[in-house]
């Protein structure tokens, strides 16, 4: 008996998905790329699989809640999992991070793992440019006009030169996710420390969270803030400053008060504490007219909305989903330094 | 071990659960991602305590499957024969950090000045390595 389903019909989900014979073969491609890597790294790594999996986890998680952002047509409706994310395109893009991240592991052997995680997102940006214009050339990419507005009018590759920040930045993110599983799934003894350091974690979350920030900008408005708050476009510093508190706050309450928990727990603690700060403050902030959603995004909205909070659906999966990316590369970093720090 | 596994035992079952679900919805993932939105959503969260045993436990029988085939013991069926230690919530982690290192080649005193400028107290250190004395 089939589960009775609702059927999108909005624009979101109505879009040319018919392939042509050489998006087939670039699907066809990107699939043996992830098995010839799989089984090639297996050999020197008997965790690749599980790694690969954080990767891909991660890279869904970001495709998911900024998809209205770009466009990704004509992969064949066997493509799709969610309005227009592939799969296709997120195992591209985990195959182009395992690919940068073990280049980077493997020339710069000898370097702290910081060294390696900073290579790994340079080496992204050539990678990315070159799937984006095969993507733009196959007439699968386009962009939002949201984010056609705020990009220069240059090009490289057909690529826009916009790009030069937005790679890194999410490539940043999803390499800090995939890094933070990566030193739960290596088992690498990690020194706990008993009372981390607030003062480096508060400049890491700023950095994180205002990069993101930046990135995400086209897709919601900020409005009805103090003029003099605006550092760039709508981003007001009263609001960044807001999530850059709220997670460093989660951040620093759980590493004090349950500072036996190990990796996984505690992530799911953050996540928890920051996300039931966030939500209510997320549907204040809309209520009140001060986040005003992009046509691109409330394109997307299923009309559900979160009873009480009056949110829409789609706005209360992103939050975990992008507290997810940021969290995990915050104390990724948070991490490093510690254990830096005990190590000199 | 425990929490993570169950952390693993979720995800496995979340993808069971997606899979079977968009068989069963004619293939249209969408359509079950929607109906699953609306069960949870529509009924105010109510609809979870549905949802959550039901990819618990379908994560739980596919990695049971997955040893099965391996021809390997679950892991949890292995972790119950292993003796408790007296080691309390507050020192496990570290308990946990002290055999990693040895492991790696690190002798107990450098573990224990590690620790120690990691603001751990002398008496919680001493209890941290009672389970693991050699």
């Amino acid at each position: 008996m089939a589960i009775p389903f609702i059927t999108c019909t909005g624009s979101a989900c109505i879009f040319d998905k018919t392939p042509d014979w050489f998006t087939l073969i670039f699907e066809i491609v990107v699939i043996a790329i992830a098995l010839i890597l799989l089984i090639w790294f297996s050999e020197k790594d008997s965790k690749v699989f599980y790694k690969y999996f954080f990767i891909l986890l991660g890279v869904l998680l970001f495709d998911f809640f900024t998809h209205p952002m770009w466009n990704s047509y004509r992969l064949g409706s066997w493509a799709y999992i969610y309005r227009d994310v592939s799969w296709i395109l997120s195992i591209n893009l985990a195959n182009l991070i395992l690919i940068s991240t073990k280049i980077a592991e493997s020339i710069f052997k000898n370097k702290t793992d910081a060294i390696k995680f900073i290579y790994s997102v340079l080496f992204m940006i050539p990678f990315v440019w070159l799937s984006e214009w095969l993507l733009i050339t196959m007439g699968v990419r386009s962009y939002s006009p949201e984010i056609q507005v705020i990009m220069p009018n240059l090009f490289l590759f057909k690529v826009p030169i916009g790009a030069l920040y937005y790679i890194p930045a999410y490539t940043a993110l999803l390499i800090g996710f995939a890094k933070y599983w990566e030193l739960y799934l290596e088992n690498k003894p990690l020194v706990p420390v008993r009372k981390p350091d607030w003062k480096v974690s508060l400049p890491i979350s700023l950095i994180v969270v205002f990069l993101f920030e930046i990135m995400v900008e086209p897709m919601v408005q900020n409005v009805g803030l103090p003029k003099w708050s605006y550092i760039y476009r709508d981003i007001s510093f009263l609001l960044s400053g807001l999530w850059v508190l709220v997670i460093w706050l989660s951040i620093n309450i759980i590493d004090r008060k349950l500072f036996y928990f190990d990796l996984v727990r505690k992530f799911i603690a953050y996540m928890i504490l920051a996300g039931l700060i966030m939500l209510p403050v997320e549907s204040f902030l809309i209520r009140a007219g001060i986040r005003v959603y992009g046509p691109s995004a409330t394109a997307n909205f299923s009309g559900f909305m979160i009873p009480y909070f009056n949110v829409p659906s789609e706005i209360a999966f992103a939050i975990p989903f992008y507290l997810a990316l940021v969290i995990a590369t915050i104390k990724y970093w948070h991490i490093l330094y510690e254990n830096r720090k005990v190590a000199k | 071990m425990r929490v993570g596994f169950a952390f693993l035992k979720i995800i496995i079952g979340i993808i069971v659960v997606l899979i079977i679900g968009t068989i069963f919805s004619n293939g249209y993932i969408d359509g079950f991602l929607a109906f699953v939105a609306a069960s949870i959503i529509c009924t105010g969260g109510v609809g979870l305590v549905f949802w959550i045993p039901v990819v618990y436990i379908s994560g739980s029988l596919a990695l049971r499957l997955f040893y099965f085939i391996k021809r390997e013991p679950y892991p949890e069926s292995v972790q119950k024969t292993q003796p408790k230690t007296p080691s309390g919530p507050a020192n496990a982690v570290v308990t946990e950090y002290i055999l990693k290192a040895r492991k790696s080649g690190m002798i107990d005193k450098d573990i224990k000045t590690l620790l120690l400028r990691s603001g751990w107290s002398e008496e919680e250190i001493v209890n941290s390595f009672k389970p693991v004395s050699l």
